[in-house]
């Protein structure tokens, strides 16, 4: 078609009058073709209307016939239908407009009207014509069919249904396909009035919202609204749907119509709510995880980033999106070997890319560790064109590692280095297994290299005798508890022994089953022998200070032993002079002597006692039962009583538990108690010199022997050097009985302490551990 | 248990002791009786009994040095040798100081013992002979009037008649009639021979 710019000028405009001229200006004007034929249809005029629509100029087209703008099917009829029109007069388009199609110069067809006149010339009759190309119009009505062809496909699609009526009366009410499809109805079924249908169909719990919507809606006279309620169809099934609806009133009559789709939310809410489901586990899946989730194209910049490392960078998503990953993301020093990394692994030289661990820098400049797991993302030609990388923020899982690499080297050279010898055995095997582990610390104690001792069980390093003993111990860990401590005997390489601290623990597996035996054995070598050489100072002493006693004794002792020495020299004397008189007879005399004989024991008991006190002796600890010892000892204290005018009581717990002690030792240590008490009840009135000696089980564990007298105490001024070395109140006293007593009583894990007595007197208490009955 | 036979007591809490002594001592002639304890031997003992005491210094409950102490106080000067044992020596230089007889060591020579026995019983016997002679002479005491009582006291104070007559506030001739009597009832040879009676009686009276 032609512009509007450039229009052509008809060739007849000069030659006609002014009216004409004004026809000729509103043919230029009009919009349609008007063209004139004469009766045998030839184109006597064709104005540029004509010429826009047709393609045609003016001067090309008048005089050809106007059959020419017609497309080919109709040309042949037309000169016969003029012929027709003008011998009968039947005329089919003339005045009113016809639908007809035309044809261009270019062939293209199209639709038009066409409106004809019949104008009766001087010469002949002519018929104008004017044509109107409406393909615009007739497109536009197609496209609106397509439209509403599309939306009644779209409402059934997306469960849309309309409905239409008047308001709020109810008559002449339309439900759409879809409607009776969405509320389960047959189509053939007569549509109801909104207020009907809900009351029909309405879920009860929603009924009586709906129903006060409608009932507020039935004043309106224009306005609309959106509505989402359940309705229950007919089979029982419950649908979830949501109407919009507009309320209309005609101007003119007054007549109020309601308007409204529903929609069908049923299957949206339920994919919604699946969706939401899934997207809510996936999400709490990732936050659990504290997965970060990063794309990058082929140079590293970041397209895609999930809201766990926006978090964990700092950043806002968009801050981070085209950012240069390895630049934003990474400390300098090790996003370079990563990039390179990265560049390999497009490069497809680097394999070991899935995998990588490192830094990150976050916003505030912090450094945090995470692991990577690299995926290429690849085009559908197979192309790398970015990775997808899940990362994993494990700062505080490999500081904990590092924590427990550094402690498990730590204590790995803690067992190489300590001091004390270390080793590890297996449970299974006790006594007879060879050592899993030992450390340099036994090594040099047992004089073995390691290699040596390695081969070697505990068997091997303990002395024959102690075998017994060694077992018992483990034996006891592996019934008892989960340590067990005791002093051992090794056997050193070059044959000596080693005294040593054992403290065993067992290492036993989830169920209870014992696994490993961890032996800490200290070299305690040097405190034993200087331990001995103590208790040997302590015996040497101790024997002194026996002597001492005794001495102190010697008048009681000389009593003890001239009474049975008396009693033989006068039986013996008087035997010989009854004799010498002829006036005994020998069964008197066999009498006599046997009293002799018993004096000569007596004496010789007197004697043995003494010695047995005296004399010097290894310690030799045993069980022993205290009132026994005391027992043994009882003979010198009473005499010492006598000697002293002393009243002596016993007062002994029956079935004391039993002590492990140097038996001379304690019985030292309670004459030198006795002879205190005796010496210091000699400033009171013999009638008042009480001493008793009382034993006493504390407990199951503690046994208590005290010594109490009736003197007059110790003062308060002298109890602080009570118990000091040469401190004493005798003037021939060396003073070390009281300092020695405390010491041997200590180095039996007991004490000794000074109480004074309830009125007066002293009180002296021993008390010592109970020890275990020794199977 | 009184006797007049002369024993042995002997008093020693060792019963070995006790038993050896009795027999020694029985091997000598002596009679012999043996106690346990000082309360043994003061709950058998008899005034009258006569002898010496052997008796173990050191014993429980009452001691030998308090035995001797006791006798003293009731009047009862039998001889007592001390036996000792050893470191006891400082009592019995004390016993001794009391009047003991003497003190053995033990062990002992029966010698020794012997000795010291018939030491003890020659002073009994002499103490037994002084004792009746004593006993004989308050006997005649006793048969004497106040009156005479009174002269003989002053008599032995060696007081003339005169004098006596004057402090007495009664005849010469009186005091005469009095003394004379004294001499016949006391049966004295002369004024000393009543003296020396007088003496003996106020000896022991007040020991």
């Amino acid at each position: 078609m032609n512009s509007r710019e450039t229009p052509s000028v008809s060739p007849t405009r000069k030659d006609i009058p002014r009216a004409e001229y004004r026809l000729s200006a509103l043919l230029d004007a009009t919009p349609d073709a008007v063209v004139l034929i004469n009766g045998e249809g030839i184109i006597e005029s064709f104005n540029p209307g004509a010429e826009r629509v047709f393609g045609y100029s003016a001067a090309e087209i008048i005089g050809k016939n106007v059959a020419l703008l017609m497309p080919t099917p109709f040309r042949a009829g037309h000169d016969g239908y003029i012929q027709r029109y003008q011998q009968t007069g039947e005329a089919r388009f003339m005045l009113a407009p016809r639908e007809v199609e035309a044809c261009r110069k270019d062939g293209t067809v199209f639709p038009a009207e066409v409106s004809v006149g019949r104008v009766d010339g001087e010469r002949m009759t002519s018929f104008i014509g004017i044509v109107r190309d409406i393909s615009a119009r007739i497109e536009a009505e197609a496209r609106l069919h397509q439209v509403e062809a599309s939306l009644l496909t779209a409402q059934a699609l997306a469960h849309v249904g309309s409905f239409e009526g008047n308001w709020p009366e109810s008559s002449s009410n339309f439900w759409s396909d879809e409607f009776f499809r969405i509320v389960g109805l047959d189509p053939d079924t007569q549509a109801l009035s909104p207020a009907e249908f809900v009351r029909r169909f309405a879920h009860p719990q929603d009924r009586e919202r709906v129903e006060a919507r409608l009932a507020e809606d039935a004043k309106k006279t224009s306005g609309g609204g959106e509505l989402e309620y359940r309705i229950v169809r007919p089979d029982g099934t419950v649908r979830h749907i949501q109407t919009i609806y507009q309320i209309v009133t005609n101007p003119l009559s007054g007549e109020r119509r309601i308007q409204g789709t529903i929609l069908d939310q049923t299957f949206r809410r339920h994919a919604e709510e699946a969706l939401r489901r899934e997207r809510d586990r996936a999400q709490r899946y990732l936050d659990l995880v504290n997965v970060m989730v990063i794309a990058m194209d082929r140079s590293a910049r970041i397209t895609l980033v999930n809201r766990k490392a926006c978090e964990l960078f700092g950043y806002p998503e968009h801050e981070l999106l085209g950012k240069d990953f390895f630049a934003a993301c990474q400390p300098p020093g090790f996003a370079g070997r990563s990039r390179i990394l990265f560049e390999e692994a497009l490069a497809g030289r680097e394999e070991s890319f899935s995998l990588i661990e490192g830094p990150i820098t976050t916003q505030e400049g912090h450094h945090r560790r995470v692991f990577w797991r690299n995926q290429f993302l690849r085009d559908e030609s197979g192309q790398i064109n970015g990775v997808l990388s899940a990362g994993e923020d494990v700062t505080e899982q490999r500081e904990t590692e590092a924590q427990l690499r550094q402690a498990e080297e730590e204590l790995r050279l803690i067992f190489r280095r300590a001091p004390v010898g270390m080793a590890t055995l297996s449970a299974a095997h006790e006594i007879d297994g060879r050592y899993l582990s030992v450390n340099q610390a036994l090594c040099n104690m047992l004089g073995y290299t390691e290699g040596e001792l390695l081969s070697r069980s505990v068997r091997d390093v303990t002395p024959a005798e102690d075998i017994g003993e060694t077992q018992r111990h483990f034996q006891l860990l592996l019934t008892g508890g989960d340590t067990v401590k005791y002093d051992k005997r090794f056997l050193h390489k070059d044959g000596s022994i080693v005294h040593a601290l054992v403290n065993l623990s067992l290492i036993s597996d989830n169920d209870g089953k014992p696994l490993l035996v961890v032996s800490q054995i200290l070299d305690r070598t040097d405190v034993v022998l200087a331990e001995m050489e103590a208790r040997k100072q302590r015996e040497r002493l101790a024997h002194v200070a026996r002597l001492g006693t005794l001495g102190e004794m010697a008048a009681g002792i000389a009593h003890e032993l001239n009474q049975p020495l008396a009693a033989i020299a006068n039986y013996t004397q008087a035997c010989q002079r009854l004799l010498a008189a002829g006036d005994m007879e020998p069964e008197e005399l066999g009498q006599v002597l046997g009293r002799v004989t018993a004096q000569a024991r007596r004496a010789g008991d007197v004697i043995h006692r003494l010695r047995a006190f005296v004399r010097r002796h290894t310690p030799d600890r045993r069980h022993r039962d205290a009132n026994e010892l005391i027992q043994e000892i009882l003979p010198l204290v009473e005499m010492d009583c006598r000697a002293h005018e002393v009243d002596l009581r016993l007062e002994f717990q029956a079935d004391l538990p039993k002590v492990q002690v140097d038996g001379i030792q304690l019985q030292q240590v309670l004459l030198n108690l006795t002879r205190n008490a005796v010496e210091a009840m000699n400033a009171v009135e013999p009638e008042t010199r009480r001493l008793v000696i009382r034993t006493a089980a504390l407990s199951e564990d503690e046994v208590e022997l005290a010594v109490v007298d009736s003197g007059p105490g110790v003062p308060d001024s002298l109890l602080e050097q009570l118990f000091e070395p040469f401190f004493t109140t005798k003037p021939e006293g060396m003073g070390l009985g009281l300092s020695l007593s405390r010491s041997i009583i200590e180095a039996h894990g007991g004490t000794l302490r000074y109480d004074s007595g309830p009125e007066k007197g002293s009180i002296f208490r021993i008390r010592l551990p109970t020890a275990p009955e020794e199977e | 248990m009184a006797s007049s036979e002369a024993t042995v007591f002997i008093v020693d809490d060792d019963e070995a002791v006790r038993d050896s002594l009795g027999l020694l001592l029985r091997s000598v002639g002596y009679r012999a009786r043996c106690y346990a304890s000082a309360k043994d031997f003061l709950k058998a003992f008899d005034a009258r009994d006569y002898g010496c005491l052997v008796l173990d210094i050191r014993m429980p409950g009452m001691t030998g040095l308090e035995l001797q102490k006791h006798l003293a106080e009731i009047g009862c000067n039998i001889p007592i040798v001390f036996i000792t044992g050893h470191g006891d020596i400082p009592m019995a230089v004390e016993a001794v100081r009391q009047g003991a007889v003497d003190f053995l060591q033990k062990p002992f020579q029966d010698q020794e013992l012997v000795d010291r026995i018939n030491d003890a019983m020659k002073l009994a016997a002499e103490q037994r002979e002084g004792e009746l002679e004593r006993l004989e002479i308050l006997d005649r005491i006793e048969s004497l009037t106040a009156r005479e009582k009174q002269v003989m006291g002053q008599v032995v104070l060696g007081k003339a008649n005169k004098v006596i007559a004057g402090d007495l506030g009664v005849s010469q001739r009186t005091v005469e009639i009095h003394r004379a009597r004294v001499m016949e009832k006391m049966q004295a040879n002369s004024l000393a021979h009543l003296v020396r009676m007088v003496m003996v009686a106020e000896n022991h009276a007040g020991a």
